[in-house]
């Protein structure tokens, strides 16, 4: 498919999305104003609408992209992203809309209905971190994630302690609306489990490699459960911030009517959150939470390192730690290099100033900038040795 | 969209209109879809080199492992006896100043006679893991300055030290005041614990050493991500739709995919450079007390005694400014500007009423100073 036809392709989609969207939003219009007081029976156009808009956007722009350099892809994919981000803000303002109107003609208290869309745009936009528990089912699945990252390196010694962990899938398993309290018991259950084992010494010959295999997978967990955590709280701070753009948008009523345009909405939404999220990100809680998170992530690649050098030895492979002695041995040679290169040239610059000094006996040669080039601060010690 | 609405009182007062006509938004609907469609075709016609960047006509004059340094061609008959070198953050690309042709902070330099040199510190790989601040301060740096001062047989030279590079031109004019005549800082941070900084509170929080030992050198895409979660609803979400209203503009598409590519083109960092960095600047707040030290000497800001000019944006939330004007209070010097901007910290580079502006200020203060 050449260039044409991708973008042909491409508009394509997108057209066939707007179309319907287009259908729709008339739907919405007349649900709106065609049926006074009865909107909140009328079945709602939106749902699946933007799934569908964005699957055929994204068939199209899958094939328009391949041949597509980085940059602008990047910005096709970002500006379809974001497009779809309005779609989506633009069903749920509609379905607000839809429900309180009946509400607020009736002079009942409509404010609480649209409050309620707070958790709709939690999932919408945000998602709930699902994708970790639902990883976390049960310890065959856990485990062939953690395969998966390790590239299968392992795979047949981990084939061998999954049975072990089958026994764990009924406890481990269930409310998974409760997450942070699934969460827990899912965690307990492994401390109580491969936890212990973890920490126990290994026997036998592979107890070298079992040690760091089960350390990696340790770490691995607490990278998780980090994540986790984090998520919980950006998506914490992500509706909060919606809260307070609907606080915003409702409170000033004694103004008289504030009709605002869509755009101007979506700028009060994005500097209303951005407002909420600097506090949110300047909080101890959430500096502690993404300091726990980022410092999971560097424990876990250690540890993944070191099973992956075992590998790579076997193999005849240099190791990330050999690559980087000799990356610092280079360093050091490049140094002293240029250490000498710089005395040698101090040196010739002092040699043709003497000579200039001996045919001047009383000359008042100037003296050239490049006798004064030194390094006045570099003697033995006063390096700084990483 | 919403042409009208009616209110009876606060319970039924709501802040879209019910009453509206679907007519003005489908309309609105129809001209997005025009010039999307436009916008898709001008983004297929575009391939990468189609997004130049670095305008001005350069010369390397030296280089040193990854680094080079660079100067500009001149494009007055007589510049300045007295050259600017413009020593740029290591997180960016230093193209920022050189953009394109309508936003070049060089360009309006040479313009205006001032001889420009530019250190490009490249992109540090694997064997660049171990670079001391000792050996980009004392080192490189010092080794660019010396090269300048040869080429021009002068003394000193001019030092403009933009962001992270302001901060190494700080340090630098400590431990070498005799090398350099005038230091212009550019949105650089001195004060890393004042009350706006982010980066500084969340830094207190994430093991550095853990981090360098587990990474070796910093990717760069990692502490984008940082930055752009400064800001994440404008910098992820709104700058995105904003551009539907460009789509259809190649011109101003260009500018947007100029700025993209600046923004993600960014170099690793060099595993114990960064270290330190993060470790006695952001966390420890050394630099204000005095206690930061390079290759074995101690940096203190009251060694600056030459005229120092202070450059920072009114409103930028990667270096706040009370971070920047922190400055004051620390110098030896008596001869001290600020000039601040009513922008952003992009704005500083790209701005047009920035371009019109600042070059002039450096212009005019170095004048003075000649």
């Amino acid at each position: 498919m050449d260039v044409h036809e991708q973008a042909e392709a491409m508009v394509s989609a997108w057209t066939e999305g707007q179309k319907k969207i287009w259908q729709s939003w008339c739907e919405a219009s007349r649900a709106v104003l065609g049926t006074p007081g009865s909107s909140t029976s009328i079945p709602g156009p939106f749902p699946g609408l933007v799934d569908q808009w964005c699957k055929l956007a994204l068939s199209g722009l899958e094939e328009w992209r391949r041949q597509a350099t980085p940059v602008t892809a990047g910005v096709a994919d970002s500006v379809l992203a974001g497009t779809n981000r309005i779609m989506r803000l633009v069903e749920l303002s509609t379905s607000a809309l839809r429900a309180a109107v009946p509400s607020a003609e009736a002079g009942g208290d409509w404010q609480n209905l649209f409050r309620q869309y707070v958790d709709q745009l939690q999932a919408a936009l945000v998602g709930l971190p699902q994708e970790p528990i639902r990883a976390a089912e049960d310890l065959g699945t856990l485990s062939q994630l953690f395969l998966d990252e390790l590239g299968g390196l392992q795979r047949s010694w981990f084939e061998a302690v999954r049975p072990a962990a089958e026994p764990l899938r009924g406890p481990t398993a269930g409310d998974d609306s409760a997450l942070i309290r699934f969460a827990d018991r899912y965690w307990d259950a492994y401390e109580r489990t491969i936890g212990r084992v973890v920490q126990s010494p290994s026997v036998g010959y592979t107890r070298e490699l079992n040690t760091k295999l089960l350390k990696a997978l340790n770490s691995w967990l607490e990278f998780r459960r980090a994540g986790f955590q984090y998520e919980i709280v950006l998506a914490d701070g992500w509706a909060r911030g919606w809260d307070q753009f609907l606080h915003e948008i409702v409170t000033p009523p004694q103004k008289g009517i504030q009709v605002r345009p869509f755009r101007e909405v979506l700028g009060l939404w994005g500097e209303t959150t951005d407002r909420v999220l600097t506090e949110v990100f300047r909080s101890e809680e959430y500096a502690r939470t993404q300091g726990r998170l980022v410092n999971a992530a560097m424990a876990y690649r250690l540890c993944e390192r070191e099973v992956v050098d075992v590998f790579l030895k076997t193999s005849h492979l240099p190791t990330r730690s050999e690559v980087d002695e000799a990356s610092r041995s280079i360093y050091e040679l490049r140094k002293g290099l240029r250490d000498v290169q710089r005395a040698l040239r101090e040196a010739e610059a002092r040699a043709s100033h003497q000579g200039e000094q001996g045919q001047q006996s009383a000359g008042s040669a100037p003296r050239r900038v490049s006798e004064a080039r030194s390094r006045p601060r570099r003697g033995a010690g006063g390096k700084d040795q990483p | 969209m919403n042409e009208q609405a009616t209110t009876t009182g606060r319970a039924s007062w709501i802040p879209f209109s019910t009453t509206s006509q679907p007519g003005g938004a489908l309309r609105d609907l129809v001209e997005l879809n025009k010039k999307v469609i436009r916008g898709i075709e001008i983004l297929s016609r575009v391939r990468e080199e189609d997004i130049c960047v670095g305008v001005s006509a350069k010369e390397e004059v030296w280089r040193q492992d990854n680094v080079a340094l660079y100067r500009f061609s001149p494009l007055v008959q007589r510049p300045f006896p007295v050259p600017v070198l413009v020593v740029y953050a290591l997180v960016n690309r230093p193209y920022m100043i050189d953009l394109q042709e309508d936003r070049s902070i060089v360009k309006n330099l040479l313009k205006l006679g001032i001889d420009v040199y530019l250190i490009d510190w490249g992109y540090p790989t694997p064997n660049d893991r171990w670079l001391t601040l000792d050996d980009y301060i004392n080192g490189y740096i010092n080794d660019c300055v010396d090269l300048v001062r040869e080429r021009h047989n002068v003394e000193q030279i001019n030092l403009l030290g933009i962001c992270q590079g302001g901060t190494f031109s700080l340090c630098y004019s400590s431990l070498h005041p005799e090398k350099v005549k005038n230091l212009i800082t550019m949105v650089t941070p001195v004060d890393f614990h004042v009350k706006e900084g982010l980066l500084n509170v969340w830094g207190r929080y994430v093991d550095v050493d853990l981090m360098v030992d587990a990474l070796g050198n910093i990717p760069g895409d990692f502490l984008n991500f940082g930055f752009l979660m400064l800001r994440p609803f404008q910098m992820n979400i709104t700058k995105y739709i904003d551009v539907l209203d460009i789509l259809d503009d190649e011109h101003q598409l260009m500018n947007f995919l100029r700025m993209e590519k600046w923004i993600f083109d960014s170099p690793d960092q060099a595993g114990e450079a960064y270290r330190q960095f993060m470790k006695d600047f952001y966390i420890g707040n050394k630099l204000v007390k005095g206690e930061v030290s390079i290759g074995g000497q101690p940096v203190a800001l009251s060694n600056l005694k030459m005229p120092v000019l202070n450059l920072y944006a009114e409103q930028d939330h990667l270096v706040p400014p009370r971070s920047s004007v922190a400055l004051e209070q620390h110098l030896g010097t008596d001869d001290y500007t600020a000039r601040s901007f009513p922008v952003g910290h992009i704005g500083m580079y790209v701005s047009g009423k920035v371009q019109r502006t600042l070059p002039p200020t450096i212009a005019e203060w170095l004048t003075k100073r000649a």
